[in-house]
């Protein structure tokens, strides 16, 4: 559903993204981690359209990014980390504008649900600029999946949310992967990442460390025992790329 | 082409919404008392300024001569010099996007040619209401109104788009070509030196009849001259296009036909900052991002001008004159990382208008615009500018208040940066002038000049009071910000009243040491700078106090 074949971003003389390769099939949850500024944001915004590569090709449900952006979108969404927002428009004027975008019809149904599920049915006049920060997430991730999106791209889902607003995003997104779509999740809560996950991708600088199932990547890891957590692995595998 | 339309529709109907709901927010702001005074404000000195006017103008008789030929060229060249400070005041790719465009427009399946159209039309409901205002402001002539309205808009949109085309085409270039001169290298080195040339040049093109005439008419001479060149003429042909809408026309079909064609270099310039758009997508998303990160910094107090980002040459700070050289120190490193055409082009501006002003002298003063002019550039103008004392670091009194400083010494730091950089322009504006100066006009220029620290203090400590007391925002929300509009007219007349209180003060005491030592030129000088240092000393207490008393959880 998603490929990614050596993916590279260069900004100048720096490399963001270096010969990343991955593939997330339907169904699949790939969680993308790694320490800050890694490269993760620049694979995801490349991965949304947002920024081009330097080189390497995205794939997303057939469809060649760089040849086929507008094909290749209207099957993707994403969720950035801050969720920026339309200031004066409201909550529903912002599902309408997404509808409008993506060409959803018939979509009045589908907003009322999705406002329900994310406790926000009582904000549906509110101006974004009068949200919480957890509320603008919800919204944006409301947003996400009015066009039932076969490609999910999160950068940072839970970013302000309450222990309530994460736990219904949770059970969303592993909705959403049974439903078949094929999703992507950055998240520095690791924890996040293990439960929800089916695949994980850690990079640093930019290049790919360890990708696999996580059952995989406890093999590949010496001394990690199969109780091992995603977040002992993680801190042994970047342990050099740390400042001391 | 039809894609592309079918891609604007639903940008359209964002563009729809968004314009109801700043209309509906301004309307908003009508519903306070605050925002009702304001508005009477801005409506009471709009007429008041209309009015004088259209006095002015009729005393003059400029009204007959606004819509002719001749005046065509000073509208042409009017065109062309707005243009070039466009370009000259610009800083990266003049496309903007918000950060929610970048996020959820970029991401969603729409052509980028259709996203670049949507940013194009949307800048053009900036000029829509320029010219509504403009429109409404000039006397009127022998065109009508509505005409003067879509001549208005026609070109303001033409200067922003081939501004936009002109900034875009030289990024494509310095990418290609990265050894090209930057914007940078422009005006410290091309600029100064192109000027002089012209200036060399309206010595030895223009007649030897022509050389009796001042330097305004001698650049008319030489722009006459100039015209007679192919390529000069070709490249002046569409601010040409454009000021001969202001020409009454000899019928109807005329003014539609040059209507007609500037629709069509209009429509020339979108496709060309669609096709420019391509090689410069990064270039745009940065952009964007500075643009966000400093409207961040404005909505908490922060400079208009993003200071420099990214990776910088480290300076030391000065180890003396204790916590408020530090403070100062960091405000001017703030101003010379800012946006070039502060730090760089002022003072080269300043040195040009010094030049033109000394060559011009006695006729540009003897103009009954030239005073007015003066005061609201140095009062207003550039105060505006020259935000790097507490109005550009709101943010960070409450670290200056942890500080184990006095406040005084604070308040002084603050304000160090924009007081000495403001003297500075206007030195250099005197240095210009006293090649051309007479003795006597000399011996004004230096005593002016020893005046200059000063009265700059004086205004600047004046909007920090004010700023402290009432703080507010420096730029607008929106187009038509009442609470902005009204605040910012509001503060001027208050500048006004206090500064006019302050030199009269001065001027009295000119006037009595005047008579009293039998006009001595030296003592009376010397009598006006005790004045203005009391004065000083009386604003820098009352900065002081304002400062004190400033509650940090007060936003603007």
């Amino acid at each position: 559903m998603i490929r990614v074949e050596n993916l590279c971003r260069r900004y100048g003389d720096l490399t963001a993204v270096d010969r990343l390769s991955f593939t997330v099939n339907q169904g699949e949850v790939l969680g993308l981690v790694g320490p800050n500024g890694a490269g993760k944001t620049t694979t995801l915004r490349m991965l949304a359209g947002i920024v081009q590569p330097s080189s390497g090709s995205i794939t997303i449900g057939g469809h060649d990014m760089a040849k086929q952006p507008i094909a290749a979108k209207q099957v993707t969404s994403y969720v950035p980390d801050d969720p920026r927002l339309f200031d004066a428009l409201t909550v529903n004027e912002h599902l309408e504008i997404t509808a409008s975008l993506y060409g959803v019809k018939n979509y009045h149904d589908q907003i009322q649900e999705l406002l329900k599920l994310f406790d926000l049915d009582g904000k549906r006049d509110s101006s974004a600029d009068s949200l919480s920060l957890g509320m603008r997430q919800k919204l944006s991730i409301c947003c996400a999946y009015l066009s039932n999106p076969a490609a999910l791209i999160f950068d940072e889902p839970l970013t302000g949310l309450d222990p309530r607003g994460m736990r219904s995003i949770q059970q969303s997104i592993a909705a959403r992967a049974e439903e078949g779509a094929a999703i992507i999740i950055s998240s520095h809560i690791l924890s996040l990442v293990e439960k929800l996950c089916s695949h994980i991708l850690i990079i640093d600088e930019g290049q790919s460390l360890l990708y696999g199932s996580f059952e995989d990547i406890l093999k590949t890891v010496d001394g990690a025992n199969s109780e091992a957590s995603l977040e002992s692995v993680f801190l042994e595998i970047t342990r050099d790329s740390q400042p001391n | 082409m039809l894609e592309i339309l079918e891609h604007l529709r639903p940008l359209f109907f964002l563009n729809r919404l968004r314009f109801r709901a700043a209309v509906l927010g301004r309307f908003k702001q009508l519903k306070t008392l605050k925002g009702v005074f304001f508005v009477a404000v801005i409506v009471a000195i709009v007429v008041l300024l209309r009015r004088s006017f259209v006095r002015y103008a009729s005393e003059e008789n400029y009204i007959i001569e606004l819509s002719t030929a001749a005046a065509s060229q000073w509208y042409t060249l009017g065109l062309l010099a707005a243009c070039f400070s466009t370009v000259l005041t610009s800083s990266g790719s003049p496309l903007h996007f918000s950060l929610a465009e970048m996020n959820i427009l970029s991401s969603a399946p729409i052509r980028r040619s259709s996203l670049v159209v949507y940013k194009v039309l949307s800048y053009f409901l900036g000029a829509i209401l320029s010219a509504l205002l403009l429109s409404l402001l000039l006397p009127k002539t022998e065109l009508n109104r509505a005409v003067i309205f879509s001549s208005v808009v026609l070109s303001l949109i033409f200067i922003q788009l081939l501004s936009a085309v002109l900034v875009m085409g030289a990024m494509v270039a310095r990418k290609r070509w990265p050894y090209l001169p930057s914007k940078k290298h422009l005006l410290l080195f091309y600029l100064p030196i192109a000027m002089v040339c012209i200036v060399i040049a309206s010595s030895f093109r223009v007649p030897p009849e022509s050389l009796q005439l001042g330097m305004v008419d001698r650049l008319s001479v030489l722009a006459n001259d100039a015209t007679d060149w192919a390529l000069v003429a070709a490249l002046a042909s569409p601010f040409e296009l454009f000021s001969s809408l202001y020409v009454v026309p000899d019928s109807v079909s005329e003014y539609l036909t040059r209507v007609f064609l500037g629709l069509t270099v209009l429509c020339g310039l979108i496709i060309a900052i669609v096709v420019l758009d391509r090689f410069l997508i990064d270039e745009t998303s940065a952009s964007s991002l500075v643009a966000h990160n400093r409207w961040q910094s404005i909505l908490k107090g922060g400079s208009v001008w993003q200071s420099g980002t990214g990776k910088l040459r480290s300076r030391s700070a000065p180890m003396v004159f204790g916590s408020a050289a530090s403070i100062a120190w960091s405000q001017w490193l703030r101003l010379f990382r800012s946006v070039p055409t502060i730090a760089y082009g002022l003072p080269s501006l300043s040195l040009l208008m010094g030049v033109i002003l000394g060559m011009n002298g006695s006729a540009i003063v003897a103009s009954r615009l030239f005073p007015p002019l003066l005061f609201f550039l140095l009062v207003f103008m550039l105060p505006k500018i020259l935000t790097y004392d507490f109005r550009g670091t709101l943010g960070i009194v409450e670290k200056l208040k942890a500080l184990p400083t006095s406040s005084t010494s604070i308040c002084a730091g603050q304000l160090f940066t924009p007081v000495v950089f403001a003297s500075i322009l206007q030195w250099l504006v005197i240095v210009g002038a006293l090649p051309f100066a007479s003795n006597q006009a000399i011996l004004i220029l230096l005593a002016l000049a020893s005046m200059v620290i000063p009265i700059n203090f004086l205004i600047y400590a004046i909007d920090n009071i004010s700023f402290l007391f009432f703080p507010s925002r420096l730029v607008p929300v929106g187009r038509m910000d009442f609470d902005f509009l009204g605040r910012s007219l509001l503060d001027f007349l208050l500048k006004c009243i206090v500064l006019a209180v302050a030199l009269a003060g001065v001027l009295i005491v000119a006037q009595t040491v005047w008579t009293l030592t039998s006009h001595s030129f030296a003592l009376t000088v010397l009598a006006m700078l005790l004045v203005l240092f009391v004065e000083m000393l009386l604003a820098l207490t009352m900065l002081t106090y304002a400062y004190r008393q400033y509650d940090i959880t007060r936003k603007p």
